[in-house]
């Protein structure tokens, strides 16, 4: 209930642009479906635009149309919500993916990301996901990947660097 | 309820648990106001085989903390039972009897509230054995740190750190340790991943599943998160209000969910693979555990409801899966569930 009182005053001046930070994450399931839906209709019917912060994965999925995922203070893959969730590209994005339990499925062991995210004043030299990363190759450790934006979207990883990395 | 022949380590029958809100008796005489009573825990059943994990889900405010706090001694009972090994529990407090008590930890949500601050990680995670006394040699107690330190994924330098120099996953880690310091057989985790992102959350479950296939141990386990639950559980309860509502076999609650409620509840889980982005969402929310509806307390949310849910109590008897309370299952006028898709909860 709180929550809508909040987003109908945030309403109230006809904004262009919403940003809203962890709109659902204090919320039951049902109240969560009904603050998504909500800010859905929102969107379509006054155009206005919303940048949501979360980490939850199914909202996400049920929100938004495109989805910016960070790590370590960075933008690290940008797309179109189906693709960078179905088919992620930066080892990141799909190692988050994978961990992710699902309904209907069993696994002995869920796929884990080892390791914890760095401080932000420890940053790894070069790209800052390469020491927990699967794919890691030497170039990661020495240059950042910077954000290389395609048809796609964009990823920051040297695996999809236009140069074929040496 | 479990079709195992041997005696279920945990069980608990008819568990109930009131919070009086009421204001002083004088201010209740002279404003004229009633009694308030929340029946957080109203009459749950269930019970828990040695080596399995029984979870409980429900939205907020359902009763699941309150299960969790009544099974350790932290508040209570009103009324009901809880056998440990078939040691009656209910009434005892805290930390009594010692030798039971020893064999149950629990594990909270927040792992920034539920370590002291300003002990060193080594004293936090000692402190069971000492007040337990299970390693009364000093020395010996602190090898046993070190060696639980490594056991959680940690290293024996990190007990002479302090809370704050850790992450939430890293704290997770040091309640664990904690938790099977006295060896423990049974433990009950009350949304131990909640305030994990996913890939914490993933790596906190693993050394859980590890754990258990490791020490034997039994867990009750407590999350809103469907998908989670999914994972680790061998039996689901889902509760309402106070009361629980369906309990089964993880492999076939959410395959074949018997209550309108288990159902409403997989119908909302945000769906990672957007298979059903644009289906309208089931409305109503969660009505006041203070004035709860008469008659089954989901009638004003259920599709299925009619005269006789709204006046008379379904009883908690057996369904095709488990057990269930709704008078719909009972009368066999529900359509068959439908399959449940690949949904994950909340992350
Ligand atoms: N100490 C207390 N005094 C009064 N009411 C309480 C107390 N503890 C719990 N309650 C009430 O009992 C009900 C059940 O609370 P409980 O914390 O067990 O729910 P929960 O299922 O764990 O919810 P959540 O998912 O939010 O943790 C709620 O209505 C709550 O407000
Ligand atoms: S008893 Fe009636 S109201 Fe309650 S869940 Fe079953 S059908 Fe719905
Ligand atoms: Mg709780």
């Amino acid at each position: 209930m709180r929550q809508r009182v909040v987003i109908a005053l945030a309403l109230c001046a006809e904004p262009r642009l919403i940003i809203a930070d962890e709109p659902t994450t204090a919320l039951d399931v049902s109240v969560q479906a009904q603050i998504i839906a909500l800010l859905r209709k929102l969107c379509k019917e006054t155009g206005a635009s919303v940048i949501l912060v979360t980490h939850d994965m199914g909202v996400i999925a049920e929100t938004a149309d495109r989805v910016a995922v960070m790590y370590a203070g960075r933008v690290i893959e940008v797309g179109a919500v189906a693709d960078v969730l179905r088919a992620p590209r930066h080892p990141y994005t799909a190692g988050l993916m994978a961990s992710i339990p699902r309904i209907g499925e069993k696994p002995d062991i869920l796929p884990q990301i080892d390791g914890a995210m760095p401080r932000l004043t420890a940053r790894p030299e070069g790209c800052a996901f390469n020491p927990r990363c699967p794919k890691q190759m030497d170039i990661c450790t020495r240059l950042r990947p910077g954000l290389v934006e395609d048809t796609q979207g964009a990823v920051a990883c040297h695996l999809f660097s236009k140069e074929p990395a040496t | 309820m479990s079709h195992h022949n041997e005696a279920p380590l945990l069980e608990v029958s008819g568990l109930r648990k009131s919070f009086d809100l009421s204001k002083p008796f004088i201010n209740r005489v002279i404003e004229r106001s009633e009694r308030q009573l929340v029946k957080a825990v109203d009459g749950v059943d269930f019970t828990i085989q040695r080596g399995q994990t029984l979870s409980l889900v429900g939205e907020s405010g359902c009763g699941k903390s309150t299960v969790a706090k009544l099974i350790m001694g932290l508040t209570r009972p009103s009324g009901g039972s809880i056998r440990f090994e078939g040691a009656e529990l209910a009434g005892q407090v805290a930390g009594k009897p010692a030798h039971v008590r020893r064999r149950m930890q629990m594990i909270f949500q927040d792992p920034y509230a539920s370590l002291n601050p300003r002990w060193r990680v080594a004293r936090i995670i000692a402190e069971p054995m000492k007040s337990f006394g299970t390693h009364p040699d000093p020395e010996a107690r602190r090898r046993e740190v070190d060696r639980l330190l490594e056991f959680v994924g940690l290293g024996a330098a990190d007990g002479d750190k302090f809370p704050h120099e850790f992450s939430g996953g890293q704290r997770q880690r040091i309640s664990i340790a904690r938790a099977i310091s006295t060896k423990p057989e049974f433990l009950v985790c009350d949304e131990p991943t909640s305030a994990l992102d996913v890939s914490v959350q993933a790596q906190i479950l693993n050394l859980m599943r590890e754990l258990q296939r490791e020490l034997g141990l039994t867990y009750l386990f407590i999350s809103h998160d469907l998908a989670v639950v999914n994972y680790i559980s061998d039996w689901i309860g889902v509760m309402y209000l106070g009361r629980l509502v369906e309990l089964a076999p993880a492999a076939e609650i959410f395959a074949k969910p018997q209550h309108p409620y288990t159902r409403l509840l997989l119908d909302t889980v945000p769906d990672i693979s957007m298979s059903n982005r644009d289906i309208e969402r089931p409305a109503g929310e969660v009505p006041n555990p203070i004035t709860p509806p008469p008659g089954c307390h989901f009638h004003p949310r259920c599709p299925h409801a009619n005269a006789r849910c709204k006046t008379e109590m379904p009883e908690f008897i057996a369904s095709a899966t488990g057990h269930a309370r709704c008078h719909a299952v009972q009368e066999g006028r529900l359509s068959a569930p439908t399959t449940a898709p690949a949904a994950a909860g909340a992350v």
